[in-house]
């Protein structure tokens, strides 16, 4: 570095500065997600990036994780297995069932394996890219880490609203086809 | 004990236990072939008496093959440069290398017999006094919106020891070189590119030596960022000085971008505003330093050293360029001022 000149080194400081992306997972597919964090932790969305052993990773800081979504029943048929190393020591627990111990695990577990899914040697850099992931069961963070964050990742699907979402006027301002008849009991 | 004493016997002649050592490698089953034993000995002897031992440095013109006459004749082929062989012996003949010459001959009791006395310090003069001017008229032809202090540093820069030791290595100069050490440092090269130049003035006359200039000398700045070059110092300074100059005395720096704010690696981006117009932009690890770097980037714009706009020429396009229309000086940093016509078009907005 000192040889560099005042520019040059500012200019690469520039380069090489790890990023901090906000993700919101609100109603978001938890394996569509997670490819797209993972791209962002290795720092795939760089100019500079060229290799899988490159280190110009970012930080990407995930709320509401515990909104997450998974198609159709993968929450009941996903299986998640842990194994204590004693004999007889392995247990399985079902999507919903660890979501519900810890609100982030799944999706972690979703980065991790899309963090290590390339070549071999991406599991030299794995766990300082896996330290770069942040993830918080709901919109509170730290404000330490919140002064960092300098962009968003756009979410990989719309948000729908429920039925809740809208205001009662909202509710009866909406176009209706038909009206009851009168003496239609509604369950 | 007597085991470790013939040992010890033995060890004194080295040369024997390495021997040995060498008889019980090739002795052995499943060891060397009778047909490598005698190469890898001839091979190993011959390490020991002349390739593992360091040897003192020798001067090339020390072996029998060499030819100081057709390496000098080999040296202005090269170049495409017609010079006298007496006057190429003066150019590469150094200072120290006379005195040595005459200190040895006193030491032989014959100090009446003085072979050679002429050196290349007067042609060095004559290089210097064209060097100089030329190469200053030169980069003011070429870099028109700078002040002056920018104009000397990068000659400064080009008539250092180290670029010109470095241009004449590169044209081949350093085994011509007579000095008294058998690497010539820089000093003495840059020393004797000079005089090369001295030479041309003498021989060819002004227009032939401003060519070689531009072929040689100024084509180490191609490429190379002039402003890295300048390394202007306290950039804010000098940016509120040359913005007063014009007549601006409030300019707005704001922060731009910025990431990582609470961990070692924060980097910010910093913008340069005058009348709501960004002006130049930096980047930094505090906010301070890209501050500076923000205010240095205004005034590369301002200046017109940006990379695309910095455009020498050379060789053909620059041998009949009037370079003396350019040899007036440019005001100094303090007091330079925008170009009339220009100062519309240099604070416009950059995005």
């Amino acid at each position: 570095m000192s040889n560099l000149t005042k520019f040059r080194r500012t200019q690469q400081w520039l380069t090489f500065a790890r990023l901090w992306y906000l993700y919101d997972a609100t109603y978001q597919d938890v394996f569509d997600s997670a490819i797209v964090i993972a791209q962002y932790l290795r720092g795939m969305n760089k100019p500079i990036y060229d290799h899988v052993r490159q280190d110009v990773g970012n930080h990407v800081v995930v709320i509401n994780t515990s909104k997450v979504s998974m198609p159709v029943d993968e929450w009941k048929w996903r299986m998640y297995s842990h194994h204590s190393r004693y004999g007889g020591g392995q247990t399985w627990a079902a999507a919903h069932e660890l979501h519900s111990k810890d609100p982030t695990i799944v999706l972690y577990k979703a980065v991790y394996k899309e963090v290590g899914s390339a070549p071999r040697a991406v599991n030299l850099i794995r766990s300082p890219t896996m330290a770069r992931l942040h993830l918080f069961p709901d919109a509170c963070i730290p404000p330490e880490i919140k002064a960092n964050i300098c962009d968003q990742i756009r979410q990989v699907q719309p948000v729908l609203k429920s039925l809740k979402d809208y205001s009662e006027e909202e509710v009866e301002k909406f176009p209706k086809i038909v009206d009851y008849p009168e003496d239609y009991v509604v369950k | 004990m007597a085991t470790i004493l013939r040992n010890v016997n033995a060890a004194k002649n080295i040369r024997d236990l390495l021997k040995k050592s060498i008889e019980h490698c090739t002795r052995s089953e499943r060891g060397l072939k009778r047909w490598q034993v005698d190469t890898l000995r001839v091979m190993y002897w011959r390490a020991q008496s002349y390739d593992a031992i360091p040897h003192p440095e020798r001067h090339r013109r020390e072996w029998q093959n060499w030819n100081y006459k057709s390496e000098l004749f080999a040296f202005s082929q090269r170049l495409s440069e017609k010079f006298s062989e007496e006057m190429l012996r003066v150019c590469f003949t150094d200072k120290s290398y006379v005195e040595k010459e005459d200190e040895q001959r006193k030491e032989l009791g014959m100090p009446e017999i003085e072979l050679r006395t002429e050196n290349n310090s007067e042609l060095a003069a004559i290089g210097t006094n064209k060097l100089t001017p030329f190469i200053k008229s030169y980069l003011r032809y070429f870099l028109k919106n700078v002040p002056e202090e920018c104009i000397s540093a990068v000659h400064n820069y080009l008539m250092s020891d180290t670029v010109l030791a470095d241009i004449a290595s590169k044209i081949g100069c350093t085994q011509l070189i007579l000095c008294n050490a058998i690497n010539p440092s820089d000093e003495v090269k840059a020393q004797v590119l000079r005089a090369l130049i001295g030479a041309l003035m003498k021989e060819k006359g002004e227009k032939h030596t401003e060519k070689f200039i531009i072929d040689f000398i100024l084509t180490y700045i191609n490429d190379q960022d002039i402003m890295e070059v300048w390394n202007l110092p306290q950039a804010e300074i000098a940016l509120s000085n040359v913005l007063k100059n014009n007549g601006i005395t409030e300019y707005e720096p704001r922060l731009l971008r910025e990431s990582g704010r609470n961990t070692i690696y924060a980097c910010f981006m910093v913008g340069m505003y005058v009348d709501k117009k960004l002006i130049g932009f930096g980047s930094g690890e505090t906010v301070s330093i890209a501050r500076e770097m923000a205010a240095y980037d205004a005034l590369r714009r301002m200046f017109k050293l940006t990379p695309a706009s910095t455009l020498f020429k050379f060789g053909k396009d620059a041998y009949n360029i009037d370079f003396g229309s350019s040899s007036q000086e440019y005001s100094l940093l303090n007091e330079w001022k925008l170009l009339d016509l220009d100062r519309k078009h240099q604070l416009k907005s950059i995005s």
